[in-house]
């Protein structure tokens, strides 16, 4: 019976991980997709997010669910503001486009950063949970943290809302200019505004990713790194350019990290999933999804 | 000799340049103050470790954000063979680092470098942070205690300036004469386009392995100086993933693919950081950061490319009437 529990707990755990990964992931994968570029300020923009949220809480009382749609709107304004500044010039110069894009990206996370870090130090901060949530509930004998259940709930609507988002026209040109750019042009995409879009989308998704990450942990400017590298374990996994497959394998981490704890200790956390992407990297480049949408060059 | 093309790095220029400034090094020990003389130590450190960068990410092509995997090992090969006595203050147990940081390389480099330039990116980067994080929870390397390395009484800061003044000509001499050998034709060949390369009848793996492992020898040698300069090793300290970054910034910041490109890169860039870390205290990065930014919208080339004009800088404004595609071609083909 203890196994079980533990089990089962450790199952849960990892669910609800993995849909803050799941959200992270799929934020790069669509930037990767529609623009090959590896967004290295993505985890900035996400604790970013968290602070916009913790500050409303701190200075409006505005409640952190009731933030995500303010959140939603200005990172989406936000990221389409980097994408045409900063992230287009980068790109206009094809022989150094990786390399331009990911100084860029990493330029722009430092800045975010250190922006933070003179703004309001670099203390730990808690986005605390609205009061007239229950600490948690019990689904069948198994305690439940009402926060992380919310989560997945908000993942799980972020992922329906997305599958109906691809089947729009929008959506089709997206997936178009992930498979072949130029066609997409020649079939009268304007890839410019389907990127800034895109990238507007993605900082969205890692706005609401931030808010999700805040209210269970506790987070400081610098944390942004790490997330960003946890992101770019998930979209890997997925296969980079896979939609669906980032979104499956932010779930694959969480529970590989939350049932690798249990044989090793919590401070290898963080190891297991650098393990699995090495791993999936040397056996299958193309990820979970099994469908390299981009060969890199 | 010819400064355009292919041959845009490696002018007689850039060596005389670069001898000059040593031989002002070399005799500055004597006479500059000590505060000068450790920024000029970490400054060569970073000089010699961004000539190794530049090898692999510069002239082979292979972005990697692992480097410091083999900073590390160096270091850590010096630290262990202190604390388990295995030999004291000896250059052996430098070198060491450097054949086990090499040893490293091989074996990464056989399954690491079938990947393309992405996916290498990230494994390197995940391979950096497995190693910091095994490192820091395994009893052998004395998990989060860090290492302590004895000191020579009495101190003196000049062995160790000679020794980092030596170890970076000595790197800087080595990558001028690896690049300007038919080795480095190999590599930019093999940078420029692969495929054809392959056809050319070069075996692109294998001198991908060989530039990692040259690199990582250079790394681990550095890092094995800078346990003994710094008498304390420390996991988070020696694999630390901005170090990785900071080398990046450094090679491309000044321009890879060139000799003088990550010196320079890497005189400006921890300049920023000194007055970052003199004016703006505790977000000093800043200054580092808004550097970057510049640089990479306006001369993607870095400092060293645009100078040269080996590669085209940027006008922003002048996207506003290109084509959809991007860059014109007239302006890209260059010299």
């Amino acid at each position: 019976m203890d196994i079980l529990t533990t089990a089962v707990q450790a199952f849960l755990n990892g669910i609800f991980e993995g849909s803050v990964y799941a959200i992270l992931g799929l934020g790069l994968t669509l930037m990767f997709g529609v623009m090959r570029i590896l967004n290295l300020a993505s985890g900035a923009l996400v604790i970013s997010a968290a602070f916009l949220s913790y500050w409303l809480l701190q200075l409006l009382g505005i409640d952190p669910y009731l933030s995500i749609p303010i959140v939603l709107v200005s990172f989406f304004a936000l990221g389409i503001c980097i994408a045409k500044g900063v992230v287009e010039v980068s790109m206009s110069s094809p022989q150094y486009q990786i390399v331009g894009t990911v100084m860029v990206t990493y330029g722009l996370a430092l800045l975010i950063e250190n922006i933070e870090v003179i703004a309001w130090k670099a203390n730990y901060r808690a986005l605390t949970p609205p009061a007239y949530l229950p600490t948690s509930i019990s689904i069948a004998g198994v305690m439940i943290n009402t926060i992380r259940l919310s989560s997945l709930i908000i993942t799980v609507a972020v992922a329906v809302g997305f599958t109906f988002l691809l089947k729009t026209r929008f959506g089709t040109a997206m997936r178009a200019c992930t498979q072949n750019r130029e066609m997409a042009g020649v079939m009268g995409v304007n890839y410019q505004s389907i990127s800034a879009i895109t990238f507007g989308i993605a900082a969205a998704l890692g706005g609401i990713a931030g808010v999700l990450y805040g209210l269970t942990e506790l987070v400081n400017p610098y944390s942004g790194m790490m997330l960003t590298i946890k992101g770019l374990t998930v979209a890997v996994l997925g296969g980079l350019g896979s939609f669906y497959g980032a979104l499956l394998a932010g779930f694959v981490l969480g529970l590989a990290e939350s049932f690798g704890v249990l044989f090793v200790s919590a401070a290898y956390k963080d190891l297991i999933g650098f393990v699995i992407l090495i791993v999936i990297l040397l056996l299958s480049p193309g990820g979970l999804s099994r469908k390299e949408f981009y060969t890199p060059t | 000799m010819r400064s355009k093309g292919i041959y845009a790095h490696i002018t007689r220029r850039s060596l005389v340049v670069i001898a000059i400034s040593y031989a002002i090094l070399a005799t500055m020990q004597f006479f500059a103050s000590p505060s000068i003389i450790a920024y000029a130590m970490l400054l060569l450190m970073y000089v010699a470790l961004s000539q190794a960068y530049n090898l692999v990410s510069g002239y082979v092509g292979d972005l990697s954000f692992g480097h410091t995997a083999f900073f590390g090992v160096g270091a850590f090969t010096v630290a262990l063979s202190e604390y388990y006595g295995f030999s004291h203050f000896s250059p052996v147990n430098v070198a060491l680092g450097g054949v086990f940081a090499a040893f490293l390389a091989i074996l990464i480099g056989f399954p690491f470098l079938r990947l393309k330039g992405t996916y290498f990116a990230i494994g390197s980067l995940a391979l950096a942070e497995v190693m910091r994080i095994a490192f820091l929870n395994s009893d052998f390397t004395l998990s989060s205690r860090g290492i302590y390395i004895p000191i020579i009484e009495p101190y003196s800061r000049i062995p160790y300036y000679s020794a980092i003044v030596g170890i970076s000509a000595a790197v800087t001499i080595i990558v001028y004469l690896i690049i300007n050998s038919r080795l480095g034709i190999t590599f930019i060949a093999i940078r420029d386009d692969p495929d054809v390369a392959r056809v050319m009848g070069i075996n692109v793996t294998l001198y991908r392995i060989l530039s990692l492992t040259m690199s990582a020898f250079i790394c681990g040698v550095v890092g094995g100086w800078f346990a003994y300069y710094n008498a304390y090793v420390y996991p988070n300290n020696v694999f630390n993933m901005t170090l990785s970054f900071e080398l990046m910034v450094m090679t491309f910041f000044g321009g890879a693919g060139t000799i003088l490109g990550p010196i320079i890169g890497a005189v400006i860039v921890l300049f920023a950081e000194e007055i970052g870390r003199t004016y703006i205290l505790v977000g000093y990065p800043l200054i580092l950061a808004i550097l970057i930014m510049i640089t990479f919208m306006f001369m993607p080339g870095g400092i060293i490319g645009t100078l040269t004009k080996s590669t085209p800088a940027v006008n922003p404004f002048s996207r506003l009437s290109r084509s959809r595609k991007g860059v014109d071609l007239a302006e890209h083909t260059g010299s």
